[in-house]
């Protein structure tokens, strides 16, 4: 017979592998890539600045001189939220109003929205500064490009 | 290793078996012929041939069967690779009708617009409209008072080349004074006069890299926070500070240029410097060239920026008016607080020097509702030129593209030169839709 403590062990115990296991399920990983031939490195928070910047448009070029051209995916997207979340680290709101004060300063507008992983994938392989967002699991497949870091939306 | 190779690997072992069974038997027949008739030893080699035969045929038939196993296992390995590709094409073709269906659903059996010879083309803008009270020492005022739209365009001439315009179709009253001291019955001046329009900005831009862009044409003065982002759109009091009103006009400086302005920005670490130089007339003041500039240092971490902003020039084509303008500003902008503040000061040949300053927090309530206050305080140098506003505003916008505000302003002309100060409590609802 199992003891009052051991009974509240137990549970405890079942109740943090089921934590886990449902986090472990939940934690979706997602991948920037870039072209194969882009050439920036460096450790991950400069990574992270780098594309927050890029992608924001406050700054139009790679630190090599190549022409930044950044690749949204689409709105209300997992992909998306997750890179808002964790790269651009902004509420929507504080996007949008980033977006509204440039267009009315500068004319200019957000980067292109791309539905599918595919076409984004053949957008980054064709254009030596392109860069997204992809599952992780996806990055592996396309063409022309590589890994520039990993994140989770957690 | 599968069942079928299986098959064939055992097969072979037992024809190997067989071969090597038929070989024993036959070798004490074949030393027992030693004393039998060569007619014996014939009939045991005519055995033996057949026994070869028979194994060499079992062999082939093995080989066929081997071999028509391998044929089978190729066609199933194609037929999965084909249902691989297929499946893959299916999702492919899924995709492009998806993207074709949203491309119709925004174009339909509508006329796409073309750029004559521009790269790309964006087109927006925007709708004001404001409606003002305004309760004086001697009178009391309403009227929707403002209604502005604006159209913007921006077009990509090249790979560094662009243009950008800003159309203005205006309808304003600003809120006077029409008792001679200017501070006791305000009224809506031009409120029945018709719409104007202005070319508020109209630019075009070399762009050699982030560090070095040059516009040539009309832009906006680059100097402060909030000349910089003036389009109500963007601004949470659309009534900008005292010091850039009338507008457009030159209190301080100007809000618009007609000019070059050289800018650019490099990011050094995690902190940002920028800079603009420029050469420009100002609006109503064409014959003159004033020059000026800004320099900015952001750190990012902390959300502080830094700026200097000075210029010099002429004010007028028929008097003797040189002046020159020396400012700071600071922006604190980080979590939910945005804190704006400008000071200038100028020196005036002929004229009394100018001071203005504001200070203006923001709080974000919620990621739609922001609460925010400014002092605000100018001093033109001239009798009764002084005033103070103290404004308390609440924007919200219910979605991305609309700005709702609620103002209430309390502006005082201070006793000055013998003019009795006066109160004028304003109160504004304004909306900007923008596209």
């Amino acid at each position: 017979m199992y003891t009052f403590i051991q009974k509240i062990a137990l549970v405890f115990a079942t109740g943090c592998a089921l934590a886990l296991t449902a986090g472990g399920a939940w934690a979706q990983t997602y991948a920037v890539v870039v072209n194969v031939e882009n050439q920036f490195s460096g450790d991950e928070d400069t990574k992270r600045t780098q594309i927050k910047r890029l992608y924001l448009k406050e700054q139009t070029a790679w630190p090599g001189g190549v022409g930044a051209i950044p690749f949204g995916r689409e709105a209300g997207s997992p992909e998306q939220a997750a890179f808002e979340k964790a790269v651009l680290a902004m509420s929507s709101g504080e996007i949008e109003g980033h977006w509204l004060k440039l267009k009315q300063i500068r004319g200019e507008t957000p980067p292109r929205g791309i539905g599918s992983a595919r076409i984004l994938a053949r957008q980054i392989g064709k254009n030596t500064g392109g860069f997204g967002v992809v599952l992780a699991s996806e990055a592996a497949g396309i063409a022309n490009a590589k890994v520039l870091f990993e994140f989770s939306a957690d | 290793m599968n069942v079928k190779t299986k098959c064939g690997a055992v097969g072979r072992r037992l024809l190997h078996s067989a071969a090597i069974a038929a070989l024993l038997m036959a070798t004490p027949q074949l030393a027992m012929a030693d004393a039998a008739s060569d007619e014996q030893m014939a009939q045991m080699q005519a055995k033996l041939a057949e026994a070869m035969a028979a194994i060499q045929s079992l062999s082939g038939t093995v080989a066929a069967l081997q071999s028509e196993l391998g044929a089978q296992k190729a066609a199933s390995a194609t037929t999965s690779s084909n249902g691989d590709m297929m499946a893959e094409l299916d999702e492919r073709v899924e995709e492009l009708e998806d993207t074709v269906d949203t491309i119709d659903s925004r174009v339909g059996s509508r006329a796409v617009a073309n750029a004559f010879d521009a790269t790309k083309l964006d087109i927006g803008g925007f709708v004001d409209i404001a409606t003002t009270l305004a309760i004086g020492e001697d009178k009391t005022e309403a009227a929707f008072n403002r209604e502005v739209f604006e159209l913007l365009v921006k077009a990509k001439l090249g790979n560094a080349w662009d243009l950008f315009v800003a159309q203005a179709f205006i309808r304003n009253a600003p809120l006077r004074f029409s008792d001679p001291a200017g501070r006791r019955s305000p009224f809506f001046a031009n409120n029945n006069s018709p719409v104007v329009t202005d070319t508020v900005i109209a630019w075009a831009q070399y762009s050699k890299s982030d560090m070095l862009n040059v516009q040539f044409g009309r832009f906006i003065t680059p100097h402060g926070i909030i000349n910089i982002e003036h389009f109500p759109a963007n601004l949470l009091d659309p009534e900008q500070p005292q010091f850039l009103r009338p507008f457009p006009g030159q209190t301080i400086f100007a809000n618009f240029s007609d000019g070059v302005n050289v800018h650019g920005s490099k990011f050094i670490g995690n902190n940002k410097f920028s800079y603009n130089a420029y050469a420009a007339a100002w609006a109503g003041n064409s014959s003159n060239v004033n020059v000026g500039g800004r320099l900015a240092y952001s750190f990012e971490e902390s959300g502080l920026t830094f700026g200097l902003n000075g210029t010099y020039g002429d004010r007028s084509s028929t008097r003797d008016a040189n002046f020159a303008v020396l400012g700071a500003d600071v922006l604190f902008q980080k979590g939910r607080w945005t804190w704006k503040n400008e000071v200038y000061i100028t020196d005036e040949e002929n004229a009394p020097s100018k001071y203005a300053f504001y200070t203006m927090p923001a709080y974000k309530l919620t990621d739609k509702w922001t609460a925010f206050y400014r002092f605000d305080y100018l001093d033109t140098g001239l009798p009764g030129g002084e005033s103070i506003e103290n404004a308390l505003g609440l924007t919200v916008r219910p979605i991305f593209n609309v700005h709702l505000r609620g103002i209430y302003r309390w502006r005082r002309a201070t006793r000055d030169a013998g003019i009795p100060a006066a109160d004028t409590h304003v109160f504004q609802l304004s909306t900007t839709f923008n596209f």
